[in-house]
């Protein structure tokens, strides 16, 4: 059994890679901030609630659909939640003279958004290692 | 983790992109005043930058990157100044298309600009901390 396939720590995982995934797009966005005609890009977070509800239904012994034939599509194996986001096209509040969309403080706040995410995931991912140490340790005396 | 280390040179290169725009904007403003040294020539032409964003593979994204600077083409302001070393035999002489309100305006913008982006890289980088101290303990 690998600690990192079980379902609390792979979600914890995902979700860090989701986020990972999108302070990098708001930084391709940051740093577009002047250039003429840039639409400024984020991730489909439905896409990624959808898969990671899915994903959590058969971790935790939900009903999957069978593979009778050779030639059905194995959902396990398509199951790889980081391919599952895309960047798409996301305007801001304004778009200026020149056609750029970008609104740093609208990004800003994107951006804070994703840091506290990220941190709260770590944080539980901690707890979650921490539950993980007392249940292995020897119980003292 | 990979994502993260773009996201941090992505940011840079939108640094670096800012800086040189304000290194166009300091060159306007030093030569506002600047006429021709030989009658009748032109004065200090005013320059802008060109951004572009590009694809770069080795990030994984889309980066940004100055592709060129371009004179401003309005016509200069005239002053009869016949003193003026730089006038032309009729006393007029040109003066720079340099608007120090407008560079103001842009510097100001280029200095945002310049702040959103160091404060995408500190936050990249607590992120980054934050996974590494998963580590210890």
């Amino acid at each position: 059994m690998d600690i990192a396939d079980l379902p609390a720590f792979s979600v914890l995982r995902e979700k860090m890679n989701f986020l990972a995934e999108r302070q990098r797009v708001l930084a391709q966005n940051v740093a577009n901030a002047s250039t003429p005609g840039y639409m400024p890009k984020d991730l489909n977070k439905t896409g990624f609630e959808k898969a990671l509800a899915s994903e959590l239904k058969v971790k935790e012994g939900g009903v999957a659909v069978a593979r009778t034939s050779g030639q059905h599509i194995d959902m396990n194996a398509s199951r790889n939640l980081s391919g599952d986001f895309r960047a798409r096209a996301a305007p801001d509040s304004d778009v200026t003279l020149d056609g750029n969309a970008v609104v740093l403080e609208d990004q800003m706040l994107k951006v804070s958004q994703t840091r506290g995410e990220y941190e709260t995931m770590v944080a539980i991912y901690q707890r979650a290692l921490g539950m993980m140490r007392t249940a292995i340790k020897a119980a003292s005396r | 983790m990979a994502d993260l280390e773009s996201a941090s040179a992505i940011a840079a290169s939108g640094l670096r992109v800012q800086a040189a725009r304000m290194r166009i904007i300091s060159e306007n403003m030093a030569n506002a005043d600047s006429t021709a040294v030989e009658a009748g020539g032109d004065p200090y032409r005013r320059r802008s930058l060109a951004f572009k964003s590009y694809v770069d593979k080795e990030l994984g994204g889309e980066a940004v990157k100055v592709f060129g600077t371009r004179s401003d083409p309005t016509p200069f302001k005239v002053k009869f100044d016949p003193a003026n070393p730089g006038a032309a035999p009729d006393g007029f002489v040109k003066l720079p298309n340099v608007d120090p309100m407008i560079e103001l305006v842009d510097m100001r913008e280029a200095q945002r600009a310049y702040e959103a982006n160091l404060n995408m890289i500190e936050s990249t980088r607590s992120m980054r901390r934050s996974t590494l101290e998963l580590l210890r303990r």
